[in-house]
């Protein structure tokens, strides 16, 4: 056996060996960047350093990368620095975004911007009818689709996204937490924000960046000593960043990470179980995710059958006590909430073997196929 | 050694039931219920059971006694098989009790389910009663400790779960649950006692009820007196409790009490004490834990309220599954609403909701 397994690396992910050697680094390293001595000079060099790296696995310059505390902050720097000052600020967006954007969007609202939605299909895809008709109809300033969803897998066209955007002149922000690591760089990085985080990609958690175009104007959200280059203030978290730059020097081309893993399992379990759907699946998804519904199975017992057993997935979206309610984004899908009651997310990562995969899809056709022989007696 | 989930609410009860278990070396799966959505405005409404500190407190306790531990999330069945009933019966002029219909509809149904689908032999709960197995035949019984049985609360069990239910803490007294917390070094051993219903912590049950009840539902009537003379005006049945002394709003020189709320005509019916006692009830939705047709040769005893005493009763069936059910001894403000639960000795045979006492019966 290969217990435990992890499945949840949409969740969060280990911590790679690189990510650690640089925070080993950078917890000698405590000098203040902002100090003038030789301390405070050697965590900038190392800070520098970090950028640098980040940059790279971006494709983009050291100077677009704005350090913050993950994709969260990110997200909410984008949107919340975009509005104000402005009067009368539109932001086109989706109702599938991540809680960051989707509440900082009703915050906004709060403010005085308009927020629309672009239509999501049952597929989980973008209505790209509606999103062009909304470019032109409600004329948006911003627009604010994420790359890759975190719950469906499900991929967004954001080269053609941009590309319409720019033609009216429209700035784009897209919340590639999910896309980086998992799809190549050029996909998500020609967006004018771009908001990305550490520990989706073997770094640790706390560390994150939007990438923002040379030139672009934003407020600062979060004030302190000017920190990078005033767009964020607070005395950089130095083990955080270079643990980011650690797992970007370590980061592999996505397509040989894990490619197959996710066609595998869906494979396996189509094979030992019907009543499946797995969302998403007539369009574009990550090559990592799978969201399944499995019919008549609520996902909590799902869920906790399998952890006990030692294979460890996530499901919906957990509310402030921790327990799940039915996932915005499958709701946006059409999905009822009782179905949404019955979807399991399986995300595998550059560690996962195809044995685990086996495994892991073994397992969950034990549980769910006595589950649903118990509910039939 | 058996795979039992343990229901924890975040109490000493729970919080010991699942360290006894773990001690005898089962497999020990805590779980809480969400039933409140914390998130919301008015988090606070949830305060004496299953709010957020609650849940960090179970939490705690799991994480201490070595269990795993998940939250289900059973809002929606809490809405509707509790809450959205006890507005309901209120604004209907009867007295509901929550914590019997959330004990049959979320814990022994919807729990119970989602520890069957976990592959558990059995669902345990922190409560004070206890289940014995003579013969065929499991009994549900009060708890050891007599100050606090539970059994009340239990009557709505399947006899079929019986089976599959497990009580920890029933055969111990509270100081002996206290020490034990102590003993295994639980937080929740000082924590005091739940009381009153969880989802109207910070309000009266009158206001909770015009808080959420849908505008017509609340129906201002007469208060008159038993030959419906009008003594006064009121805002609605759900300010009313069979029995009742205070807050009548009508002026007299002897005490008044409600001595009954009639849906019919909306009033709400005042006497002298009196008049609050009756020897006849008509119960309805009844379970049974033993054979009915056995009881006519038990002595059986009858209770309505969690805070009266059990008394014999004679029980004669009727039609749709009502009983007829006569008290020996006449009992002050038999309340329509509330669970009328019958015990041969210590044992609960069954029981139902009281539908009509008195003259009506």
């Amino acid at each position: 056996m290969h217990l435990p397994i992890y499945a949840d690396f949409n969740g969060t992910t280990p911590t790679c060996p690189a990510a650690q050697a640089w925070m080993s680094k950078a917890i000698e390293c405590w000098g203040n960047p902002s100090s003038i001595h030789k301390l405070g000079q050697a965590s900038r060099g190392l800070l520098d350093e970090a950028r640098g790296e980040v940059a790279r696995a971006c494709e983009r310059k050291p100077g677009d990368v704005v350090f913050t505390s993950g994709g969260s902050e990110a997200n909410t720097l984008a949107l919340l620095g975009s509005v104000l000052g402005n009067t009368g600020y539109r932001v086109l967006s989706t109702p599938v975004e991540h809680s960051s954007v989707r509440d900082t969007c009703a915050l906004i609202s709060r403010l005085g911007a308009t927020v629309e939605m672009v239509k999501i299909d049952p597929s989980g895809q973008l209505n790209w009818p509606d999103f062009l008709a909304k470019l032109d109809s409600f004329k948006p300033q911003l627009v604010s689709i994420m790359t890759a969803n975190n719950e469906t897998g499900v991929v967004f066209p954001l080269p053609e996204i941009v590309a319409e955007c720019r033609s009216r002149k429209i700035l784009v922000h897209t919340d590639a937490v999910q896309g980086f690591g998992k799809l190549p760089a050029a996909f998500w990085n020609q967006a004018d924000f771009v908001s990305i985080s550490a520990h989706k990609i073997l770094g640790p958690k706390g560390a994150g960046a939007l990438l923002i175009h040379e030139g672009l104007k934003l407020e600062n959200t979060h004030f302190g000593g000017g920190q990078e280059t005033k767009r964020r203030g607070g005395t950089e978290n130095i083990v955080g960043i270079s643990g980011f730059a650690g797992a970007c020097t370590a980061l592999k081309p996505e397509a040989e990470s894990v490619a197959g893993l996710r066609d595998l399992f869906e494979a396996k379990l189509h094979h030992s179980l019907s009543d499946l759907v797995v969302m998403g699946a007539a369009t574009k998804r990550l090559p990592n995710t799978s969201q399944i519904q499995f019919s008549g199975v609520s996902s909590e017992v799902l869920l906790s059958a399998l952890d006990l057993d030692g294979l460890y997935v996530s499901a919906g979206s957990a509310c402030s006590s921790g327990s799940l309610k039915p996932s915005p984004v499958l709701l946006a899908m059409g999905l009822s909430e009782s179905a949404a009651r019955e979807c399991l997310r399986f995300s595998w990562g550059p560690l996962t073997t195809e044995a685990e995969v086996v495994t892991a899809a073994n397992l969950v056709a034990g549980h769910v196929t006595r589950i649903r022989e118990r509910k039939s007696r | 050694m058996s795979r039992i989930v343990v229901a924890m609410s975040g109490g000493v009860d729970s919080s010991v039931a699942a360290g006894l278990l773990k001690e005898q070396g089962h497999e020990v799966i805590g779980i809480s219920l969400q039933l409140h959505d914390f998130a919301k405005k008015e988090s606070n409404k949830f305060g004496t059971c299953c709010s957020i500190e609650d849940l960090n407190d179970a939490r705690t306790v799991a994480r201490k006694l070595d269990i795993p531990f998940y939250l289900s999330n059973m809002e929606a069945e809490f809405k509707k098989g509790v809450i959205d009933n006890f507005i309901e019966e209120y604004t209907k002029g009867r007295t509901p009790n929550p914590c019997v219909r959330c004990n049959e509809k979320v814990k022994f149904h919807t729990l119970m389910d989602w520890a069957m689908d976990l592959g558990a032999d059995y669902l345990a709960t922190g409560h004070y009663a206890q289940i014995t197995n003579g013969g065929a035949e499991y009994s549900l019984k009060k708890g050891a400790d007599f100050e606090k049985d539970q059994s009340y609360f239990l009557f709505t069990i399947k006899a079929k779960d019986l089976a599959r239910t497990i009580f920890p803490v029933g055969g111990m007294n509270k100081p002996e649950v206290r020490a034990m917390a102590e003993r295994l070094g639980l937080a929740t051993a000082a924590k005091p006692d739940s009381q009153d219903v969880c989802f109207v912590q910070s309000k009266s049950y009158s206001d909770f009820v015009e808080s959420e009840a849908p505008r017509e539902l609340i129906k201002p009537g007469l208060v008159v007196d038993m030959n419906g003379k009008e003594l006064g005006q009121h805002a609605g049945m759900h300010r009313f409790t069979v029995g009742q002394r205070k807050g009548l709003g009508v002026n007299s020189l002897e005490a008044l009490f409600v001595v009954k709320l009639d849906p019919e005509t909306n009033n709400v019916v005042v006497g002298p004490e009196t008049a609050l006692f009756h020897h006849d009830c008509v119960a309805e939705g009844f379970n049974w834990l033993t054979d009915p047709d056995s009881i006519k040769s038990k002595e059986v005893l009858g209770k309505i309220r969690y805070r009266s005493k059990e008394t014999p009763v004679q029980l004669h069936p009727m039609a749709n599954g009502q009983w007829k059910v006569h008290f020996d001894m006449a009992q002050r403000a038999i309340t329509p609403g509330q669970a009328l639960v019958l015990y041969e000795g210590d044992r609960v045979i069954g029981g139902g909701w009281i539908h009509s006492s008195g003259a009506q019966a």
